[in-house]
């Protein structure tokens, strides 16, 4: 087996996930879990490969993306902000939502029987000088935009949380909403906010998967990829650069499994693929989740509360 | 003022059918179909034969299953998004013993039906420990175990118990199967243990002591504490309980309609048992209801694609507006001053002081 | 001095409860003025109104003599006024620095300029010597320390005023005597201060002027150097007493329940209990008196079965508890009028019937075969008698008890409690929230009880309630027991001073 080969393919399985986990990070530190993010993907996946399709442009099918997680989880922001929805049953609507949208409006656009449709996928772009790195080089910087994006997104949101006083302001509101209101942050509009950056980050994620991984789109494209990256939001301990690890993870367990699928070995690869899944329930069971995660995590905010 | 509450629980759901109905008409329009008449092709594909009809009752079997399984364990206050998980189990047990033990006949179908729910109650017990002596999240524990479960039914289907080429396991021998009710049409016996199993369960919840404790634990776990009752032993049961109801499900389905495991057994029949049961505002009998009418849509959109052209997916849309929009419509409810509305409107009378 | 705020004519009603009726309240510059009143006279809801987080139903605030209107704690906290929440609002996973600097504008920038500002913050904490740790995480400092955490965090943000609600509720006494160090500090810094206490003996020490609260409505406003602990204790607890209604009992039977040395959270004074030993007699009444926080829920808790002690035995009719459980002093005839009714007394989403039948579904009056099915005809007609029996005011039996008035939801509970024939009673604050006549059924059904022989533990924090129906009173005063009164002729001087902490 190609090591080189292997490192490759983590870092593109990885990325999507990172991507959307990424999301939930902005999500969750605004103390909103939302369990959507299947939904979210799908969506995100769809108008991102429809748009490139009809543009022939990859990178406005990634702005389409970003657009349509927005807008699905806009639903979600208003139902459980505002209406103070339960949050994890809300997510599990717009799991059962999202997908049934899009995949009506691809059956409605292509039509039932027609031929496969394809788009024409992201280039990659090798960045001068790094590039030439020996090995590692081609490997980590000759890959398409998103995947910088996504490694750039780790290093800014981690700058974001710890060093900025906007980042600051963010985190108070998933930890004690109360206080933060008591500062003068506006709570209501960072939660909106929150969904925003985790709607755009989704989608983008989504998107991913029909610009930069496979040429179509198909029912069912997202696999579960939401969840995995819900997963990788705990078993990072809600850091940026914890979710990375437990995103390269991840992506290497996945790269593996194919890897094992397409060489035949006899070693089943669904034990890779439940990896991610025991892993992050050992790390809930072994630590708890309350010792970590912000502190008003899935908690509706009742302003007028007496 | 029982009546009028129950009114709330019930208008809320129909509210949102309705809704979601008139958008699909909407979309139905759009697409420069007739709307009314699609609705007519729908309806006679779920109804139009009596074959028709059995299909749709084929379809409505798993649902109830992991709609009560949903349902049973939200009564204790306890979110199980597992179903899905806890019914793959249950069909792998009742596979495991159908295929390998070398039996056949009814009294194979007994112990399989068995062994499918007390798989499906050992699945649903682990995010009920889990919880009650960790404190972990049940709701994101055991949607990570659907995921295993999955993978898991993968893992035999591809290799321990694979049959042939194909992805596929062994089928059930024909005489461990569920019989069908009539010779001439598709609905087995699963549908009558469907609804044996609702009516047990609406019994239990309803008209048993241990069911109404359950009910009060749900409702509000410090007073059931002070009052006496072991809240984290009712958690647990309500878990396994549910579990087994879904792993009872996958016995059923499994021995009566799908015969063998293979790629995309019982893809999102968990989240549909969620959404089935938040409709049916937690109560079993509504929870049939729910899942026959889901079925019908589901039946009846193959007939509607044939004389309309419009394509089944837009039954899924109007099956998730329900679910978006009835959840969306209990939160509703419940906001202090939408409530404080309602009871001004609803209970002017209220109570003689 | 000059005036620096003047709240005028306050009202603040939620739904038909007014929780501020006609307030009035002057500040001065470098005054510490206290707010004095029980629980419930209306000091928290005041002090939201002033920080923005409720608006007034009616009334005016004046600040340096301009009438302003303050929408939000944030327009609040811009006007100079600042607040000390019971409950610090602080961000347990952040650092102390970081709590401090939240949310603030002052200046520009993208980033946390950390250095600059611990400059600033370390300056101002050595001006008025409030001495913190910028780098620890407010889980690892102490309560003393978070509560400076949170006078810095006011001052940092400029507050004129600062408003301390209960600040010495959570502090040890070492810690009483720095708090009042600093409250100095900022008198000769010309900073006001509002103090919320019910504590007589801190009153008294640390304020120029006391302003006296009682059932939502200002009683007056009094120089402290002209007044005294007793006379500011019969002010708070007001109303010239009646005598009581109820005949005293000055022997009573055998002991139901014997607690000895029981100690709970010891060290922790507000809600533990440190070597607490009393005794109930059937066909007695003993109330606890005291403000509330002081040990009370945990006594009721332990003698309900709901917490375990840590230290010390109780006896349940002769026998020693083994283990703690609601149910195990269920089986042992214990009833349980819990404090909060709506959280721990009642399913409010089940019907009045439901509730009444709760502990005893399994009864074979109402079930057969140990509770395989219910018998729901001989339920109803049970909860029919009940509603007679105990008056409830319902529209039926199977309305939803969160529907009910607070006074009937009462009544079910002690219809509930009441007709097991209990051998021990424990009810805690039994009356709170409920009109005249709901009162005063609660202690006739509590004077019935002890007639046919239950011993009743009446936990309470109205004072008045206490002396009207006890037989013997015990004032328990931060997890202690400050002393044993009869309730015949009690000493009523004496024991709201006991009950202050004196």
């Amino acid at each position: 087996m190609d090591i080189g080969e292997l490192i490759l393919s983590t870092v593109r399985m990885a990325t999507p996930i990172l991507m959307v986990a990424l999301a939930e990070l902005y999500s969750e530190r605004a103390g909103l879990v939302n369990i959507g993010l299947d939904g979210i993907m799908a969506f995100g996946a769809l108008t991102g490969f429809m748009v490139s399709f009809l543009s022939g442009s990859p990178f406005l099918g990634i702005v389409a993306g970003a657009c349509g997680g927005v807008l699905i989880n806009m639903i979600y922001a208003y139902c459980t902000i505002s209406l103070c929805a339960p949050q994890i049953v809300y997510g599990m609507a717009i799991n059962i939502f999202a997908p049934a949208v899009a995949s009506f409006i691809y059956r409605v656009y292509f039509g039932v029987s027609s031929t496969l449709a394809q788009a024409t996928l992201m280039p990659t772009v090798a960045i001068p000088g790094l590039k030439d790195i020996p090995f590692l080089g081609k490997l980590l910087f000759d890959q398409t935009p998103m995947v910088y994006f996504a490694y750039l997104m780790v290093v800014f949101t981690a700058i974001f949380f710890n060093r900025t006083k906007a980042g600051l302001n963010y985190k108070s509101v998933g930890e004690y909403p109360k206080a933060a209101e008591t500062l003068g942050i506006n709570v209501i509009r960072q939660k909106y906010v929150a969904c925003i950056i985790c709607g755009a980050l989704a989608g983008i994620g989504g998107a991913y998967l029909t610009t930069c991984y496979v040429n179509t789109y198909s029912d069912g494209v997202v696999a579960g990829r939401g969840f995995i990256a819900l997963s990788a939001v705990i078993f990072g301990r809600w850091s940026a650069g914890g979710v990375l690890m437990a995103c390269l993870l991840f992506g290497f367990c996945d790269a593996l499994q194919l890897r094992l699928q397409i060489f035949n070995t006899s070693t089943p690869y669904q034990l890779f693929q439940m990896i991610p899944y025991l892993f992050t329930l050992a790390a809930l069971a072994v630590l708890g989740i309350k010792k970590s995660g912000p502190a008003s995590n899935g908690k509706p905010y009742m302003r007028e509360e007496r | 003022m029982k009546i009028r509450k129950n009114l709330v629980s019930i208008l809320v759901p129909l509210a949102s059918v309705l809704l979601a109905f008139v958008i699909g008409a909407i979309i139905i329009a759009a697409l420069g179909s007739n709307p009314v008449s699609a609705v007519g092709y729908l309806f006679q594909g779920a109804f139009g034969k009596a074959n028709n009809i059995a299909s749709t009752l084929v379809k409505a079997t798993p649902l109830i299953f992991t709609g009560l399984c949903a349902c049973f364990a939200y009564r204790c206050g306890v979110f199980n998004l597992g179903g899905e998980g806890q019914f793959i189990m249950g069909s792998i047990a009742t596979c495991w013993v159908a295929t390998t033990w070398g039996i056949e006949g009814p009294g194979a179908t007994l112990l399989c039906l068995l062994f499918g729910a007390v798989a499906g109650g050992l699945w649903g017990a682990i995010p009920g420990i889990l919880k009650i002596t960790r404190g972990l999240n049940e709701m994101i524990v055991s949607i990570m175990l659907n995921y295993v479960a999955t993978l898991f039914m993968g893992l035999l289907y591809t290799s321990v118990l694979r049959e042939g080429n194909v992805p596929q396991t062994a089928a059930v021998p024909d005489a461990t199967q569920l019989q069908r009710i009539f010779p001439d049409l598709r609905v087995t016996w699963g549908i009558i243990i469907a609804l044996a199993v609702a009516a047990v369960v609406q019994y239990f919840l309803f008209s048993t002591s241990k069911g109404f404790q359950l009910r009060a634990v749900g409702l509000n776990m410090t007073a059931a504490e002070f009052n006496g009752f072991s809240v984290k032993k009712y958690i647990l049961y309500s878990f396994i309980v549910s579990g087994a109801l879904a792993g009872l499900g996958g016995s059923v389905e499994l021995l009566g309609t799908q015969y063998r495991l293979i790629s995309g057994y019982a893809v999102g029949y968990g989240f549909d048992g969620v959404a089935m049961a938040l409709i049916a505002q937690l109560n079993p009998v509504a929870t049939v209801v729910v899942a026959y009418f889901f079925a019908v849509l589901r039946t009846g959109a193959n007939t509607m694609q044939a004389g309309t052209g419009v394509p089944t997916s837009v039954i899924g849309i109007i099956q998730a507006l329900v679910i978006v929009f009835a959840v969306a419509g209990t939160a509703l409810v419940k906001l202090p001053h939408i409530r404080q509305w309602l009871s001004n409107r609803l209970e002017k009378k209220g109570e003689v002081k | 001095m000059e005036e620096l705020l003047r709240m005028e004519h306050i009202t603040k009603q939620f739904g038909s409860v007014y929780a501020n009726r006609d307030i009035n309240l002057d500040v001065r510059r470098g005054e510490v003025h206290t707010l004095l009143g029980e629980n419930g006279a209306g000091k928290s809801t005041l002090m939201n109104v002033l920080f923005g987080l409720y608006q007034p139903t009616a009334g005016k605030i004046y600040l340096n003599g301009e009438a302003v209107k303050i929408a939000s704690p944030a327009e609040a906290v811009k006007k100079g006024i600042g607040m000390v929440h019971q409950h610090f609002m602080l961000v347990e996973a952040m650092t102390v620095l970081e709590n401090i600097i939240l949310g603030d504008r002052r200046t520009t920038g993208l980033f946390i300029d950390k250095e600059a500002r611990r400059k600033e913050i370390l300056e101002l904490a050595e001006r008025y010597g409030l001495d913190v740790e910028l780098d620890k995480p407010i889980t690892e400092i102490a309560v003393g320390a978070q509560q400076r955490v949170e006078i810095l965090k006011a001052l940092y943000r400029g507050a004129e005023l600062l408003v301390l609600d209960e600040p010495t509720a959570a502090l040890t006494d070492i810690e009483t005597e720095g708090l009042f160090a600093i409250i100095e500090k900022l008198k000769s810094e010309n900073k006001s201060v509002i103090f919320i206490s019910h504590k007589m003996r801190e009153v008294m020490k640390i304020s120029d002027r006391v302003t006296v609260l009682r059932a939502g409505q200002t009683v007056c406003t009094l120089d402290c150097r002209g007044t005294d602990s007793c006379q500011l204790a019969n002010l708070m607890i007001g109303r010239d007493l009646a005598p009581s209604r109820y005949e005293k009992i000055e022997t009573p039977g055998a002991p139901v329940m014997e607690l000895s040395h029981v100690s709970f959270h010891k060290s922790s004074k507000h809600n533990g209990l440190n070597d607490v030993s009393l005794t109930v007699g059937r066909g007695e009444i003993v109330g606890i008196a005291g403000v509330d926080g002081n040990g009370q829920s945990q006594l009721a808790q332990i003698v309900t079965g709901v917490l375990t002690p840590e230290e010390g035995v109780v006896d349940l009719k002769g026998s020693t508890v083994a283990r703690f459980t609601p149910n195990g002093f269920i089986l042992e005839n214990v009833s349980h009028i819990p404090e909060d009714r709506n959280k721990m007394g009642l399913i409010g989403n089940m019907s009045v019937q439901d509730n009444l039948v709760l502990k005893s579904t399994e009864d074979s009056r109402f079930s057969d075969g140990h509770g395989l099915h219910l018998k729901k005809k001989a339920i109803h007609d049970y909860a029919m008698g009940m509603q007679e029996k105990y008056d409830i005011r319902c529209e039926s039996v199977d309305q939803e008890c969160r529907n009910l008035s607070g006074g009937n939801q009462q009544k079910v509970i002690l219809a509930r409690e009441l007709e097991g024939d209990p051998d021990l009673l424990v009810a805690v604050h039994p009356t709170r929230g409920l009109d005249i006549g709901a009162t005063r059924y609660v202690h006739d059904s509590m004077i019935d009880a002890r007639a046919r022989g239950c011993g009743v533990l009446l936990i309470s924090a109205d004072f008045d309630e206490v002396l009207e129906v006890s037989d013997r009173i015990i004032v328990i005063f931060e997890g202690q027991i400050m002393g044993v009164y009869s309730g015949k002729n009690p000493p009523i001087e004496e024991i709201g001073l006991a009950m202050a902490g004196k």
